[in-house]
């Protein structure tokens, strides 16, 4: 179709230009996209374990513990200047046994694993900089079906928690992702395990799931 | 690619076959040029007023005159076999012409295009692809025996399909993968179109068609809409610019001023 050597310079330079010009920022404007792939925004809900048997257990101690220390200051009050060790000893005891207290109340806790009923998994959850314990968990939600169970191991016991909510495909912007809303508890090895949502339709992410044993 | 980079790139290139036609129609001009004036310039004036300048009418000179002689036209969009070298898209393209010794035209162009966009939705893989085909009257207007101003109105269908399979990754439960095939949709519009050709070879014509489509109908989807219709381009509005780069083989036939070049 097109012969160069029928061309004079300038229609020669010209087509080169052209070809020079528009080839390569074609090629370049076609890039494949960097970030594209299977999205990794999985629909989760929030879960918080609260130990109340050892709740109690502390807080028992703690009573026998501060009754020890007044009676220990009481002593000191009459001149007992022997017990000033001991107080300390007493203080420095409660202190650990409040800062565990907070703890279990803030949900302060270290998970071993979780586990699908069938084997699925397992996935771990650990401070990502210390190691440490964690309040709040997520729990990533089955978005192929409308219920899913998990196998909660903590400190070797394993406990069941289940869940139903309801699924929506949500096409957004850029990103595809499976909507999880109206989550509710509906089976559980726990001593308690309550729903806790501050919007209406209990949108999967934004729920928290409190768990009691 | 970030979008805004392709969207920069995209004015460039634009710009580049834009100014490609344009540079390449006066250079045909020139050519023009060099048939005439050279000839007369470099003889001496004595002499020029006892040529015979008649035998000068052999050369095929731009006298003003419109062509008066019916023709057929057939030819491809070439910018759109760029498409085959990059993989979000291909398109294709060619067209059929009947234009009589009036230099009104008919016109039937027909494609195909496909388009896989990496920028859609980011976990997405997805495709639309279909024919299209347009009819319509354009307006020749012969600036010079070269070269054709052109202007037209045209009707389009197009008839085209889309699908996608997208997928979310789990970190504990199987991955989640669902997708759709929507079949048999149908796009209709309307073009005005504006076009530059030139002869560079003969009867071989290089020319742009600069287009402007207005939409008539099109079957389209919520919340996944529709990326792309063939022959049409995105769906995000109802008036799409567009520009063709083609080459056409044009053929005289029947008998009239200017038919044999």
């Amino acid at each position: 179709m097109l012969n160069l050597y029928d061309m004079d310079l300038k229609g020669f330079l010209n087509w080169s230009l052209f070809v020079l010009l528009t080839v390569p920022l074609g090629i370049l404007s076609c890039q494949d996209c960097r970030d594209c792939g299977p999205s990794t925004a999985e629909p989760f809900v929030n879960f918080q374990f609260f130990n109340i048997d050892s709740l109690l257990k502390v807080e028992d101690t703690l009573v026998v513990l501060e009754d020890s220390l007044e009676k220990v200051m009481a002593g000191i009050d009459t001149g007992n200047t022997d017990l000033n060790t001991i107080r300390m000893e007493l203080e420095n005891t409660i202190d650990v046994y409040e800062q565990v207290k907070n703890d279990i109340e803030n949900g302060k806790i270290k998970i071993d694993e979780v586990i699908g009923p069938n084997g699925e998994g397992p996935i771990y959850f650990t401070d990502s900089l210390t190691n440490d314990s964690l309040t709040t968990f997520r729990f990533p939600l089955d978005m192929n079906y409308d219920t899913c169970s998990f196998i909660v191991n903590i400190n070797g016991n394993e406990d069941l928690v289940g869940v139903q909510y309801l699924r929506e495909i949500d096409y957004g912007s850029y990103q595809i992702v499976v909507r999880i809303y109206e989550t509710e508890v509906i089976e559980y090895t726990y001593d308690s395990a309550i729903v806790d949502c501050n919007k209406t339709d209990c949108i999967s992410n934004e729920t928290t799931i409190k768990v009691y044993f | 690619m970030r979008p805004q980079s392709r969207y920069i790139f995209s004015l460039v290139f634009f710009v580049g076959v834009l100014t490609f036609p344009l540079v390449y129609g006066q250079e045909v001009d020139q050519d023009q040029q060099e048939v005439t004036d050279p000839m007369i310039e470099d003889l001496p004036d004595s002499l020029v007023s006892e040529l015979d300048l008649g035998a000068l009418d052999s050369v095929d000179v731009d006298d003003g005159a419109p062509r008066s002689y019916n023709r057929l036209e057939i030819g491809f969009d070439y910018l759109k076999l760029l498409t085959f070298l990059f993989p979000e898209e291909t398109k294709m393209e060619a067209g059929l012409g009947f234009i009589s010794k009036f230099n009104i035209g008919i016109n039937v162009e027909a494609g195909y295009g496909e388009k896989t966009p990496d920028d859609f939705y980011k976990n997405a893989d997805y495709k639309a692809y279909g024919y299209y085909a347009r009819a319509g009257l354009s307006y020749y207007y012969p600036f010079n025996p070269t070269t054709n101003f052109i202007i037209g109105v045209k009707y389009a269908m197009s008839q085209y399909q889309d699908e996608a399979t997208f997928s979310i990754l789990s970190s504990l439960w199987d991955d989640f993968e669902d997708g759709f095939k929507r079949e048999d949709l149908e796009a209709s519009w309307v073009e005005l179109i504006l076009a530059s050709e030139a002869a560079k070879w003969g009867n071989l014509y290089f020319g742009f068609t600069f287009r402007l489509r207005f939409l008539i109908q099109a079957d389209n989807f919520e919340p996944f809409e529709v990326y792309f219709i063939p022959g049409y381009g995105r769906t995000f509005d109802n008036f799409v610019p567009a520009l063709n780069l083609y080459v056409k083989y044009v053929i005289p036939f029947g008998h009239g001023k200017g038919a044999e070049r």
